[in-house]
């Protein structure tokens, strides 16, 4: 079958069978490889993207149910303003080594800082709690997620 | 592993969906969030020739405060139950425990609908729904009918709905103003399932008495057990760190013979022992604790 989704903001028809995740037709028929795949469990969080702009967990969701939804990769044409400040946040401190659970924390967390303007560290590490990383320990990317989000609110307050 | 084919439906209205589950009987199953069906379907523990998708049944997606309790909609996400004003002003502690579910990513498509059907023994709203006596409100072809989920849940992973019944709304029943709920979650993992979920719903009489104690534990892989009957002998005294300690060593002992007594049982137990102590003080209203419940 033959389904339309907006991905990043574009209209894209895509053949399916109903039994495609969408994780699979967003790597394999797409080409659109940020979105990693971990553990097709829900548990690592690597395969994480926006639906509707709420964080989803793209192993757990399949491509048809996707018609007539937007789907943002990591990708993504314009990236957010969240976005962005998260990806300057991550190089500054160094909170990616391997790279495999990068996108999926910066999808995640996107959502996040954009519905938590205000959020604390507290806050920040229970969400995290729903990405696993293998490399860093986890130190550098909560002190790259709070310098993201203080570099947001800096600019609301301008 | 990779799903096996399966024929896919989409509907909009609950009369759509009892009238196809009717007609395609077990071979069909319902995806709400996805959060569990998908990752059985995915290790093929589950192989069903059609997946009907409620997610656009909006019918089954709504929050009400009604004259005799708070209704919910079968198809309401985790993450709106735990940050809906309405739940917080009518049962805080629901909230709360919705906020407790798995991650940000599962709380945003999990259902509580889907996770009362699932029935997972570690499961948060399946423990609320115990401790509050929740009814939920059942639809097939032949008609509306609702049933206590206490009755309803039999066993891990199985809510007995009758052939083509679907779940349509959850209600919870007001509570008396002298109610405080508190509970506990104890988690190995972030991210998941917690190893244990003790909670502890406390009625006060005028004289600040027990009136009505009720206590759901999950642990183990057992059907968390509703623990009510046996505190009767207990009516009208005073929730005092006496009473507290006999009431805890109680729970200790009967989830000791449902969940066993080995190196794990044992390590479950002793963290409950801790736990019960913070929501029992908690529901006496010992501590800031019982205010946020
Ligand atoms: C990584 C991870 C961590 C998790 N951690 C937790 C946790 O800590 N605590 C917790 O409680 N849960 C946890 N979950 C489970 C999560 O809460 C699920 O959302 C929930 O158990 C199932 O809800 P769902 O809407 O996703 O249902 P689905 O997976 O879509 O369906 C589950 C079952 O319910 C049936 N069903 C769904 N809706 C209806 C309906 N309206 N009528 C009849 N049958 C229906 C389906 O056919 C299926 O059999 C976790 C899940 C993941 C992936
Ligand atoms: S691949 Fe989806 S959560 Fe791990
Ligand atoms: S950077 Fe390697 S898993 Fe996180």
């Amino acid at each position: 079958m033959i389904i339309s989704l907006t991905v990043n903001g574009e209209v894209r028809d895509v053949a399916v069978e109903p039994h495609y995740l969408l994780s699979d037709v967003l790597r394999d028929r797409l080409d659109l490889t940020a979105t990693h795949v971990g553990c097709e469990q829900g548990i690592c969080g690597a395969c994480t993207v926006l639906v509707d702009g709420q964080s989803a967990r793209a192993c757990l969701l399949f491509a048809v149910q996707m018609e007539g939804h937007a789907v943002t990769t990591l990708e993504g044409g314009a990236p957010s303003a969240e976005l962005r400040a998260l990806r300057a946040a991550f190089h500054t401190h160094h909170a990616q080594q391997c790279g495999f659970c990068t996108p999926g924390i910066l999808m995640t967390f996107a959502a996040y800082l954009r519905d938590h303007p205000d959020c604390d560290e507290a806050g920040v590490r229970a969400v995290l709690g729903g990405n696993l990383c293998r490399c860093t320990g986890y130190g550098p990317i909560v002190r790259a997620i709070m310098a993201a989000s203080a570099a947001l609110r800096e600019v609301a307050d301008v | 592993m990779k799903p096996a084919p399966f024929s896919y439906h989409r509907l909009q209205t609950v009369a759509e969906l009892v009238g196809l589950k009717a007609r395609l009987g077990d071979a069909a199953v319902i995806l709400a969030g996805g959060q569990s069906l998908v990752p059985m379907l995915t290790l093929r523990l589950s192989r069903p020739e059609h997946v009907i998708d409620v997610n656009d049944i909006v019918e089954m997606d709504h929050i009400l405060p009604e004259q005799d309790g708070l209704r919910i909609g079968a198809l309401v996400r985790h993450q709106h139950v735990a940050e809906s004003a309405v739940v917080a002003t009518h049962l805080p502690l629901l909230r709360r425990m919705a906020g407790g579910i798995g991650n940000y990513a599962v709380r945003q498509r999990g259902t509580i609908g889907g996770s009362l059907v699932l029935a997972d023994p570690a499961a948060h709203m399946p423990l609320a729904a115990l401790l509050f006596d929740a009814r939920l409100v059942l639809r097939s072809a032949r008609g509306v009918r609702t049933a206590a989920y206490r009755d309803l849940y039999r066993s891990p992973l199985n809510c007995a709905l009758d052939a083509g019944e679907v779940v349509v709304s959850v209600c919870f029943p007001r509570q008396p103003e002298a109610m405080r709920a508190v509970a506990e979650m104890f988690h190995v993992t972030a991210g998941s399932f917690p190893a244990l979920i003790c909670a502890v719903r406390l009625v006060a009489d005028a004289q600040g008495g027990l009136a009505g104690l009720t206590i759901v534990v999950a642990a183990g892989a057992v059907r968390p057990p509703v623990m009510e009957g046996m505190f009767d002998d207990l009516r009208g005294v005073r929730p005092d760190a006496a009473l507290r300690g006999e009431v805890a060593r109680r729970v200790v002992a009967h989830m000791g013979g449902l969940i066993g007594q080995d190196a794990a049982g044992r390590y479950l137990l002793s963290v409950l022992e801790g736990r019960m102590a913070v929501c029992l003080a908690g529901a006496a209203g010992d501590t800031k604790e019982g205010a946020g419940a």
